[in-house]
């Protein structure tokens, strides 16, 4: 039997919903969850609005012993993988701790918990730093704690190449699906980027919206794009092959994943972006497939909200579909653009789509005059979609590429 | 050990609670009494490992303003041990 790896759980973690039921329902409604940031003051912040997770307290999810050497950000993604796991029906640690894996992604780790150990560093010397400093900033805490709380002794890592990372660790759950490495692979990512010290460093990379106003802080393609507002949240999803979710009675498979690739641009972040490598990303991605890029249906487009970086995305559209309109969903306009996790989202929120035919809105924008022949979503579309293509890049020239086609059971 | 007492003030039973408070902020939510009931026992009876230790005798070190030993850190692994090093530290004997 030919390897199929599919989305048979979703665990969803954001601003307008924090399960995948309540996401869905939200976005769909295209319920917006940007407002001013309330985690910390802002007074000498030039940028006021993102998208906070409010409505979960994680003190009923993570035990106080994990809470206490966890920065938030891996609280979030245990949620989400505990929530993918119950969804999927999937046991771990089943019959061996070794069929299941866990590969995530993460742009800069613990930056909260890292700033209160960094604090105590300056403020009281060396030996003030805490010991579970050494385990909750880095990279792989969150696929470790998820690993250690669900007995999952499959290959896991972890994907840094910031916000394409969470099509990355997808791509990378496929190669050790189809290597036989593992059975199932809980994957994909959250970020918990709104923090003192966080935003400080994202508004050095001057990609950040200014805005005061969440309604138009971040407008991708749009005249008033302006930079994108930073969201906490994303998605984990239990991926496996279809043979056996079909084998164990999987209640649900959203959707297949059948197509992934990844280029980097090669070049400095300050150099104009051509949009060259995501177009071979998604060229390559398509081919995978095994399609052309015709028998695309829509695509979870990017989004940076920059003019340069629009411009290059409208580019790479061209470049890979040609003057067709196709429909470009952008649900990340509602929740801000969460790094590594975003990328996870837009997956799961395409299998979403896929699985029940609707492409989700995001709120009307004035489209600048290169983008004006793009056909955004910014109604509930009922579509009979095949194919979904989600695009994302990653700070540093990191390009990603996914594609997800409706589930086909013996041609139905 | 050469220290300086910063909180020399502190009577033995509000050291249990000093404890109890440093171990429930550490992620063992624990009371002065339960620990007052528990005194020779290992931490590992309330599931801290060794990292979980090791952040215990730094915030004991915060709070105290001394620096502990990891040889001292050995020596201080019950409620009882480390009730007896902070009232040395109260007393300035340590």
């Amino acid at each position: 039997m030919s390897f199929r790896m599919v989305i048979s759980g979703i665990g969803a973690v954001t601003p307008i919903g924090a399960s995948t039921a309540t996401y869905w329902d939200a976005v769909r409604k295209g319920v917006s969850g940007l407002g001013w940031i309330s985690r910390f003051d802002l007074t000498d912040y030039p940028c006021r609005v993102g998208g906070e997770v409010h409505d979960i307290d994680l003190a009923e999810y993570v035990l106080p012993r994990i809470a206490a050497q966890t920065d938030r950000w891996t609280q979030l993604g245990l949620v989400a993988a505990g929530q993918a796991l119950e969804d999927s029906g999937h046991e771990s640690p089943g019959e061996s701790a070794y069929d299941t894996a866990v590969i995530t992604a993460s742009s800069s780790g613990g930056n909260e918990f890292g700033q209160r150990e960094i604090h105590k560093l300056w403020s009281d010397g060396p030996h003030a730093v805490g010991a579970y400093q050494s385990i909750a900033w880095f990279y792989a805490a969150t696929t470790g704690q998820v690993a250690i709380k669900h007995g999952a002794k499959g290959p896991c890592g972890v994907l840094a190449t910031e916000s394409a990372g969470g099509l990355d660790a997808i791509g990378q759950s496929r190669r050790v699906l189809r290597r036989g490495e593992a059975k199932a692979v809980i994957t994909g990512a959250t970020e918990a980027p709104i923090s003192p010290y966080a935003l400080a460093c994202q508004l050095r990379g001057g990609r950040l919206s200014l805005s005061d106003d969440p309604m138009t802080a971040y407008q991708p393609f749009s005249t008033a794009a302006a930079g994108h507002v930073v969201g906490e949240g994303g998605a984990m999803l239990l991926v496996e092959q279809l043979s056996r979710a079909l084998d164990r009675g999987a209640e649900r498979v959203y959707a297949e994943i059948v197509g992934y690739a990844a280029t980097h641009d090669g070049r400095h972040t300050t150099a104009t972006p051509t949009g060259d490598g995501l177009a071979r990303a998604a060229r390559l991605a398509i081919a995978d497939a095994g399609i052309d890029p015709a028998e695309v249906d829509a695509v979870f487009a990017d989004g940076a909200a920059t003019p340069e970086l629009d411009q290059a995305e409208v580019a790479t559209l061209r470049m890979v579909f040609g003057a067709r309109q196709l429909p470009i969903c952008l649900p990340k306009t509602l929740v801000g653009r969460m790094y590594a996790g975003s990328p996870a989202l837009d997956v799961a929120t395409a299998a979403l789509a896929l699985y029940h035919g609707e492409l989700p809105p995001s709120p009307v924008v004035e489209k600048a005059p290169w983008a004006a022949d793009l056909d955004l979503v910014h109604e509930l579309r009922t579509a009979d979609l095949r194919h979904v293509v989600v695009l994302a890049r990653g700070y540093g020239g990191f390009n990603a590429a996914v594609v997800l086609r409706k589930i086909e059971i013996n041609g139905n | 050990m050469s220290i300086t007492v910063n909180q020399p003030d502190l009577t033995v039973g509000e050291h249990l609670g000093l404890l109890a408070e440093l171990m429930t902020d550490g992620g063992f939510p624990i009371t002065a009494r339960e620990l007052g009931e528990s005194l020779d026992a290992l931490y590992e009876k309330w599931g801290m490992d060794s990292l979980g230790h090791l952040e215990l005798m730094v915030t004991l070190s915060r709070k105290f303003g001394v620096t502990i030993s990891d040889a001292d850190a050995e020596d201080l692994r019950t409620p009882a041990a480390t009730v007896r090093f902070m009232n040395a530290l109260r007393r300035g004997d340590g």
